[in-house]
C-alpha cells in the first residue's frame, strides 16, 4: 500500500513537470489501419530495433577500440579474446548491421511495390532513401575498422570507385581517404564518420521520417483510399505496440542465435605495403554494384567503361530518390511498369550478387 | 513494476473475461512462473559466467612465451565450459522470449476484445 502510494506520488511529480500524459493520450488515440499491407509496416520498426542494438553495442565496442594504425587490429583482437563477452558483442554488432541493411532493402522494395510513396508521402520516401544511403555508408565505414587485410583491400577498391566520376571524382576520393592513399588518417576519418557524423545525420533524417509518418499516417492500399470510415483500424496502444513487440522479440532471438553460432572472425593486421589478396569481395549488400562494375568493358566507344558504369549507378540512385515524382500516376499503365521495374531490380540485384559470389 | 502492471492488468481484465476460477488460477500460476523465470534466469547466467576464469588469466597460466600473431582469430570460445555457458544462456533467452510472447498474446487478445466491444469509443471522439 505504501509502495503504491509512493509510486503514485513519484508519477504525479514527473507528470507535473514533464506532462507525459499528452504523449500517452496521443498513443491511445492513434489508430493504425489494418489491411493486407499491414505486415510490411513491421519491417520499418524492425530497422529501428536493429539500429538501437547497433547504437548500444557500438558504444560498448568503442570503450575498447583504438582507431590507430598500430592498435586498431590489436584492439579488435583484444575485444574478441580478452574482454568478457566481447566476441558476442562484436558479433551482435556485425549481425545487427547485416540484418538492418537487409530490412532496409525489404522495407524500400515493399514501399515501392505497394506504392506507399504516392501523394502526399513523397518526402517520406525521400527521407527513407537517404536512410538507405546512410545505412550503406555505416556498413562501408565500419568495414575498415578491424584493419585486417580484407577490410583494407575492400576499402581500397571502394574508395577508388568515385575516382571514375569526371571532375569531382578525384577530389571526393581524396576527401574520403584523407590523402592520396589509405593511411592512418583514413582509419581515423572512417572511425569519426562511423561513430559521430553518420549517427548524427541518420538521427536527424530519422526524426524527419518519423514526423512525416505521424503527420501523414500510414498509407492505405489505393483501392481503399477515400473509404477511411469503413476500414478496420487498430489502436496503436496497446494493440499494435504488443504485436510489434512480438516481432521484436523474435528478431532479437534470431539475431542473438546467429551471433552466437556465426561470429565474424578477424584476419591478421593489414599491411599497407603488401599486395592485395586475391578474390577480394565487398559485403553482400555491395556485391551487385561490384559485379555491375566488373562486367563493364574497359572502353565503350570513346568513354571509359568504369566511368560509364559509375555514372549509370549514380543516375539510378537519383531516379530512385525522385521515384514518387516519376510514378505520379500509380494506378495507370505507367504505374504498373514501375512496379514491374521494382521486381526487375530485385531479380537483377539477386542474380548479380549470386554471380559475384560464384566467380 | 512492469511485471506488476501486467499482472494487475491481467487480474483486472480477468474479471470481465474469465468467469471460471480454474482459468483464474491457471493465469496466476502462469504469472508466478513467469516472474520466477525472470528472477532465476539472470542469476543463473551471471553465475555461470562468473565461475569462469577470464581468457587472459588462462592464457597467462598456460603460456610462457608470446605466440606469433595468428593468421585468423576465430571469435567463438573453444573451451567446452564456456561454450556450454553460452548455449545455456541461449536456451534461457529463448525460454524468456516464448514466455513474453505468451503474455503479449494474452494482452493482444484482451485488448482486441475490448476494441471490438468499442469500450473506448467516446475517448476516440
Amino acid at each position: 500500500m505504501i509502495l503504491k502510494k509512493s509510486a503514485l506520488s513519484v508519477k504525479t511529480w514527473f507528470e507535473d513537470r514533464l506532462g507525459l500524459s499528452v504523449v500517452l493520450d496521443f498513443m491511445r488515440k492513434k489508430k493504425v489501419p489494418q489491411n493486407k499491407h499491414t505486415p510490411w509496416s513491421y519491417t520499418g520498426s524492425a530497422i529501428l530495433l536493429f539500429f538501437m542494438i547497433q547504437v548500444i553495442t557500438g558504444i560498448m565496442l568503442a570503450f575498447y577500440y583504438k582507431p590507430t594504425l598500430g592498435e586498431a587490429n590489436k584492439s579488435v583482437a583484444r575485444i574478441m579474446t580478452e574482454v568478457p563477452l566481447g566476441w558476442i558483442i562484436r558479433s551482435i554488432h556485425f549481425w545487427s548491421a547485416t540484418f538492418m541493411i537487409a530490412f532496409v532493402f525489404v522495407h524500400l522494395f515493399s514501399i515501392w511495390i505497394i506504392k506507399s510513396y504516392r501523394k502526399p508521402r513523397e518526402l517520406t520516401w525521400m527521407t527513407g532513401a537517404f536512410l538507405l544511403l546512410f545505412s550503406l555508408a555505416f556498413g562501408f565505414t565500419g568495414y575498415l575498422l578491424p584493419w585486417d587485410d580484407l577490410s583494407l583491400s575492400a576499402t581500397k577498391v571502394g574508395t577508388d570507385i568515385p575516382n571514375a566520376i569526371p571532375v569531382v571524382g578525384k577530389i571526393f576520393t581524396k576527401l574520403l581517404r584523407g590523402g592520396e592513399d589509405i593511411t592512418g588518417d583514413t582509419l581515423s576519418r572512417f572511425f569519426t564518420l562511423h561513430i559521430c557524423l553518420l549517427p548524427l545525420a541518420l538521427l536527424l533524417i530519422l526524426a524527419i521520417h518519423f514526423y512525416l509518418i505521424q503527420k501523414l499516417e500510414m498509407s492505405l492500399p489505393w483501392r481503399d483510399e477515400g473509404k477511411k470510415e469503413e476500414l478496420k483500424e487498430l489502436p496503436f496502444w496497446p494493440n499494435f505496440v504488443c504485436r510489434e513487440m512480438i516481432v521484436w522479440l523474435i528478431l532479437f532471438g534470431v539475431l542473438v542465435t546467429v551471433a552466437v553460432f556465426l561470429p565474424p572472425s578477424l584476419g591478421k593486421a593489414a599491411d599497407l605495403m603488401a599486395a592485395a589478396p586475391k578474390g577480394i569481395k565487398p559485403e553482400w549488400y555491395f556485391l551487385f554494384l561490384f559485379q555491375t562494375l566488373k562486367i563493364f568493358p574497359a572502353k565503350i566507344l570513346f568513354i571509359d567503361g568504369e566511368t560509364l558504369a559509375v555514372l549509370l549507378i549514380l543516375a539510378a540512385c537519383v531516379l530512385l530518390l525522385f521515384l514518387p515524382f516519376i510514378d505520379n500516376k500509380p494506378t495507370e499503365r505507367k504505374g504498373k511498369i514501375i512496379t514491374g521495374l521494382a521486381f526487375a531490380t530485385i531479380a537483377y540485384a539477386v542474380l548479380m550478387s549470386i554471380w559475384s559470389l560464384l566467380t | 513494476m512492469i511485471l506488476w502492471r501486467i499482472h494487475s492488468h491481467l487480474r483486472r481484465t480477468s474479471k470481465i473475461r474469465l468467469s471460471s476460477p480454474g482459468a483464474k488460477r491457471r493465469r496466476d500460476r502462469f504469472v508466478f512462473s513467469f516472474v520466477l523465470i525472470f528472477i532465476i534466469s539472470p542469476a543463473f547466467v551471471i553465475g555461470t559466467f562468473a565461475e569462469q576464469p577470464s581468457p587472459k588469466e588462462k592464457t597467462a597460466a598456460h603460456q610462457v612465451q608470446p605466440l606469433p600473431q595468428p593468421e585468423k582469430i576465430d571469435a567463438a570460445p573453444k573451451d567446452a565450459r564456456e561454450r556450454t555457458a553460452v548455449y545455456v544462456f541461449l536456451a534461457w533467452l529463448w525460454a524468456a522470449i516464448f514466455v513474453l510472447i505468451y503474455v503479449l498474446r494474452l494482452q493482444i487478445k484482451e485488448s482486441d476484445r475490448l476494441n471490438r466491444l468499442k469500450l473506448f469509443r467516446d475517448e476516440k471522439k
